[in-house]
């Protein structure tokens, strides 16, 4: 498989502060990737230095097979549709004339025009002054102004922010489409319910550094699930070194792998311990991500 | 780029600036004018000089500043740098289209003032004759020695994201720009000073300022090449430090 963005050792410090930590992302074509991370991990920065608007203090950013950079920006450019931070607008114009725009800078045709103001069903709204509009129908215009052009790679940070649940839906189905079509779509969140359901690669970011990339699947295997002991008598399992959470069941055991597990069932028997039943608590998920970017990310 | 540069002007506030300052030098010239009949001989000539002496000095480098602030804020707000910055034009292009769209305000800003020069004469002042079509030709002149100033101001409002920052260093160019013409540096180092070949090129053919060079070919050439010179220099940096510095 072959990849529509690397990147090798991409760093990016403010002062002695860094930000963005060494990350050597690999973003596999005519996939939608999910960058996710909390507040402040560096996806927006990330994003920028991708795009070239912001240049890295370490690194090289490669993108559909060509080095990107402030020299060649302006060559990729016209391949690459983002939306970073904030939707674009220039307030004392109406929609349509921010379309305009968009169109005379990329030399696209009214056609390219219609069909993104259509997919993001902005059409209705495009004779209002965009400072009239609401934070969901900017946050349309601002993804109208990254697809008119038909790129090969969308980069677009946390899109659905602001819209209501039904545009964030519509949000999702129309990413998974592009993807579906070849297009290349990397998408932020600092929620992981977000992108959960339209991505097929999740780049996780914790603190500047990149804490997981793959597939869900792999996510999943990242972690061992909890393993729950049913027990009326906890304290004995506690009285054999291990830690444990109580709960009402009994107790909860992080950690444990299957090597582990057999052990433990082997010492309960030994020391005769009554065992109402042993399982694995599949998590969600989000709890897998909070894990992740709890135990590394949020400082 | 400069299709796109001009559809961002439609409605723009900058279109107030380019009315309210000649509103200001007019009125300021003509009750300056009218308040010094006894000193000042009557006619056109006095009449425009009073004019041009408040515009020449402050308010065009002053209207310049406010109008590049004015047009950079709009890239600064809501991430429209980005925009900017996510097409396939090179800086350059991005930094020449800002430049011409201000040079076209400011072009529509001194026929304002000329026709108010005109209208406050011949209906207020009634002045007598016609007015000499010598200032058509200063007026023009100073769009092209305001060429400069609207490259340094446009450059330090890319800069800077303040929109009174680069406003205030401008007013300081224009304190600069009076001193160097009048301490008698004049010639070459006033012409290489944006904010200083302003004003000598709208004091050009003026009687009532001492030492203001008479309109000829020999006063105009230094100043229509000093502003390419100046202009070039400052564009190719402008769009040097765009390319190279962190935007947002
Ligand atoms: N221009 C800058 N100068 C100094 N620090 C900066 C700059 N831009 C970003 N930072 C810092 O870098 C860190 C990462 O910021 P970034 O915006 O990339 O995070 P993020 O993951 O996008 O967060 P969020 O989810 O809140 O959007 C933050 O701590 C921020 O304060
Ligand atoms: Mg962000």
């Amino acid at each position: 498989m072959s990849h529509v963005i690397t990147t090798e050792g991409l760093t990016k410090a403010y002062g002695s502060r860094t930000v963005v930590d060494s990350l050597d992302l690999r973003v596999p074509e005519g996939c939608v990737y999910g960058f996710l991370g909390p507040n402040g991990s560096g996806k927006s920065t990330t994003m920028k230095m991708l795009l070239s608007l912001v240049r890295p203090s370490r690194g090289e950013v490669s993108v559909l097979g060509r080095p990107m950079n402030h020299r060649t920006r302006h060559e990729l450019a016209a391949l690459i549709g983002s939306l970073i931070e904030a939707p674009p607008g220039y307030g004392h114009l109406t929609g349509r004339e921010n379309m305009a725009i968009v169109r005379r800078m990329l030399g696209l045709t009214e056609r390219q025009v219609e069909r993104a103001v259509a997919t993001v069903r902005l059409r209705d709204h495009m004779d209002k002054p965009v400072r009239a509009y609401s934070l969901g129908m900017k946050q349309r215009l601002g993804i109208a102004m990254a697809l008119a052009r038909e790129p090969r790679l969308l980069i677009l940070d946390e899109p659905t922010n602001g819209l209501d649940p039904a545009g964030i839906e519509e949000i999702r189905d129309l990413l998974k489409s592009l993807a579906d079509e070849g297009v290349t779509v990397m998408v932020s969140s600092h929620l992981l319910d977000e992108v959960d359901r339209m991505a097929s690669v999740l780049g996780i970011l914790g603190r500047g550094r990149l804490i997981f990339q793959g597939t869900r699947g792999e996510l999943f295997d990242r972690s061992t699930p909890d393993l729950v002991l049913e027990t009326p008598e906890p304290e004995r399992v506690l009285d054999l070194g291990l830690s444990a959470v109580r709960t009402h069941e009994g107790l909860r055991l992080s950690g444990l792998g299957e090597d582990e597990t057999a052990d433990l069932v082997r010492r309960l028997v030994h020391h005769d311990v009554p065992v109402h039943g042993l399982y694995r608590v599949r998590r969600s998920l989000e709890e897998v991500f909070m894990d992740l970017t709890g135990r590394e990310g949020l400082s | 780029m400069i299709l796109a540069e001009l559809t961002k002007l439609r409605r723009s506030a900058l279109w107030a600036v380019a009315i309210v300052l000649p509103v200001l030098a007019v009125t300021a010239g003509s009750i300056n004018y009218a308040a010094n009949q006894g000193v000042l001989s009557a006619g056109w000539g006095s009449y425009w000089s009073q004019v041009v002496l408040f515009y020449g000095l402050f308010f065009m480098s002053m209207g310049v500043a406010v109008l590049a602030s004015a047009a950079w804020r709009m890239e600064h707000r809501g991430h429209n740098r980005n925009l900017l910055m996510s097409t396939p034009a090179r800086t350059a292009a991005i930094v020449g289209a800002k430049i011409v769209s201000l040079v076209l305000v400011v072009a529509v800003m001194q026929a304002m003032l000329l026709t108010l020069v005109v209208v406050v004469g011949v209906f207020v002042l009634d002045l007598e004759g016609a007015p000499p079509w010598e200032y058509v030709v200063v007026a023009l002149l100073g769009v092209v020695a305001a060429l400069p100033v609207v490259a340094v101001q446009s450059l330090l409002s890319m800069l800077i994201r303040s929109f009174t920052a680069p406003v205030a260093v401008g007013l300081l160019g224009c304190a600069i720009g009076t001193g160097l013409l009048y301490s008698g540096q004049g010639g070459v180092v006033s012409h290489l000073f944006p904010h200083s070949l302003v004003t000598s090129a709208l004091f050009l053919g003026n009687g009532a300022v001492a030492d203001s060079a008479g309109l000829d070919l020999a006063a105009v050439g230094p100043i229509v090449f000093a502003a390419v010179v100046l202009t070039t220099a400052l564009w190719a940096l402008s769009a040097r430090l765009l390319s190279q510095r962190d935007l947002s």
